[in-house]
């Protein structure tokens, strides 16, 4: 059975053409002598023949216009969900980059925070005491109605003796802070606090840092001018001297004779007024060699010169401090920061 | 035809010829050329329909899967690596699409000569019986006029294996040679060799059983 399955391949390869030379001359031999086998070769060439007559069938004329409609309607689709895919890829980049553009902001200011924390000067943390809005503290110079202005309020009848016994308007309290830079705060402190000393006031240390010296008095016009002249003596060793009455009044340069000046002024406006009249004067000495502008001013400038020292009686004192509780009051802050 | 019973037409596919066109073509359809995209199918669309058609024996769905062959070919011609020639590369698509075709609608091989013996089966039969008869080998011309004869040829080879009758078409119809043939089915050539005797001694069996 093997055999015969052999010799149909061989028989078959032979009819296919598939033999070499060598073994198609074998096979004619064999089919020559046997005839059983040229009888098997005749029924397979038969068959082949048989298959290969088959009529040749041709294809619909339609076909290949299916084809190429098929093909361009899956192109499109192919197109379709291709730009669909290539926009969400598109979106899925662009929120890397911003993920990625986030993430190395939030690392440069991370840097540049422990940067500037490390090469930061020491008192860096202080010079917030320096940038702060000031604000001038709630003012006490609210017009203070009077007792017969009170009485006017509450009754339409006013006495003959209140009108007589109505006292004199009270003049507005100044309020402003001083800022002063000195080389030697240690120095300048230790003379400040003794000029406080002598003139009787306790001054409330602010804790603003360990380079600031900062102080906040409530005196009475007379304190202020003894402080002031005390104070006088050793004002030519601040660098650099400042008075702020408010956010928009300030005096550059200012000296210890144009603040008990500008204090000693009756209302607020005047305050200020006088204050910028001193901002001014002090600018063009600046601008101006010579200080000639200073010159012209005389001998005003030397005001707190020759202030003597209140010394007073007992019983003067206590009229004193009678008279000091419906007296003008001096709200002042001392700022004495190093000057690098 | 020859002393081997070999016959020479003029359709047979000429390798070196077609290999040479196929390079050139299949480069510009990679281009996206519609025009050689175009080439291509109608150079091989009527030699690949007639496989099919006589593999599945319906007209309809061997349109269809023709349809499909030439749509995956176009789809996958970047994947073709030239490793083969775009023939044969061609013909698998067509013979695996038909044989996964012929798998799902496993009707042919039940058909049965018996529940359609009419007249025009009856001429066909004698018509074969006088061909195995005849000592003479038959003229391949009329074997072809005779459509009744042609109707029970076609009923016979639906009752090889798919495989077997694959195998027989590629080499008979189609005219490949043994290597090609292997190319396509993607097996040994002595399992081309093995096929092409058992499928031929089939049909042999086939026809003497139908004519008892």
């Amino acid at each position: 059975m093997k055999e015969n399955h052999n010799i149909d391949e061989l028989l078959n390869s032979f009819i296919d053409g598939e033999l070499g030379p060598r073994e198609q001359t074998e096979v004619q031999r064999l089919v020559a002598n046997d005839t059983a086998i040229a009888d098997r070769l005749r029924q397979l060439q038969k068959c082949r023949l048989i298959i290969s007559a088959l009529p040749f069938d041709e294809v619909p004329v339609e076909i290949t216009h299916d084809i190429k409609a098929t093909l361009e309607r899956k192109t499109l689709l192919s197109a379709t969900h291709s730009d669909f895919e290539q926009r969400r890829g598109q979106l899925h980049l662009f929120m890397r980059k911003f993920a990625a553009a986030a993430a190395m902001f939030l690392l440069v200011a991370i840097l540049g925070a422990v940067v500037y924390m490390i090469v930061s000067p020491g008192d860096a943390g202080h010079k917030k005491v320096a940038i702060e809005k000031w604000r001038r503290p709630v003012d006490k110079i609210v017009e203070q109605k009077s007792e017969v202005e009170k009485a006017a309020d509450n009754t339409s009848t006013v006495s003959p003796q209140m009108l007589l016994e109505k006292p004199v308007a009270k003049t507005d309290d100044f309020t402003g802070r001083v800022e002063l830079k000195v080389r030697d705060v240690a120095a300048a402190d230790a003379f400040i606090h003794r000029a406080f000393e002598d003139n009787g006031l306790t001054p409330q240390s602010l804790p603003v840092g360990t380079n600031h010296k900062t102080y906040s008095i409530n005196c009475s016009e007379q304190t202020l001018k003894a402080l002031l002249g005390q104070l006088k003596g050793i004002w030519h060793r601040f660098d650099s001297t400042r008075l702020l009455i408010d956010e928009d009044t300030v005096v550059n340069d200012v000296t210890a004779e144009q603040i008990y000046n500008i204090a000693e002024q009756g209302s607020l406006l005047e305050q200020i007024t006088a204050a910028k009249n001193f901002a001014a004067i002090n600018t063009m000495n600046q601008k101006l060699p010579g200080k000639e502008v200073i010159t012209a001013m005389g001998d005003k400038q030397d005001e707190l010169t020759n202030i003597p020292k209140p010394v007073l009686a007992s019983k003067e004192k206590a009229k004193e401090a009678a008279a000091d509780e419906n007296a003008k009051r001096i709200h002042l802050t001392i700022i004495i920061t190093p000057n690098k | 035809m020859d002393e081997r019973g070999l016959i020479n037409k003029d359709d047979k596919p000429e390798t070196t010829k077609v290999n040479i066109d196929d390079t050139v073509l299949v480069e510009q359809c990679r281009r996206g050329n519609s025009l050689a995209m175009e080439r291509l199918i109608l150079k091989y669309q009527n030699r690949i329909y007639n496989i099919i058609l006589k593999m599945c024996a319906n007209a309809d769905d061997a349109a269809e899967l023709t349809q499909d062959t030439f749509v995956k070919i176009i789809e996958s011609i970047d994947s073709f690596q030239g490793k083969s020639s775009f023939y044969t590369w061609a013909f698998r698509i067509a013979v695996n699409l038909t044989l996964n075709y012929c798998t799902r609608n496993a009707k042919f091989g039940t058909q049965s000569f018996d529940s359609s013996d009419d007249e025009s089966i009856a001429q066909g039969k004698e018509r074969l019986r006088e061909i195995l008869a005849d000592a003479n080998l038959p003229d391949p011309g009329t074997v072809a006029e005779n459509r009744e004869l042609c109707e029970i040829i076609t009923r016979v080879l639906m009752m090889l294996d798919d495989e077997q009758r694959a195998v027989v078409l590629l080499r008979d119809v189609e005219g490949m040679n043994y290597a090609q043939i292997a190319e396509v089915l993607n097996v040994e050539l002595g399992t081309v060799k093995s096929r092409i005797s058992r499928a031929r001694g089939r049909l042999k069996e086939i026809m003497e059983t139908i004519l008892q």
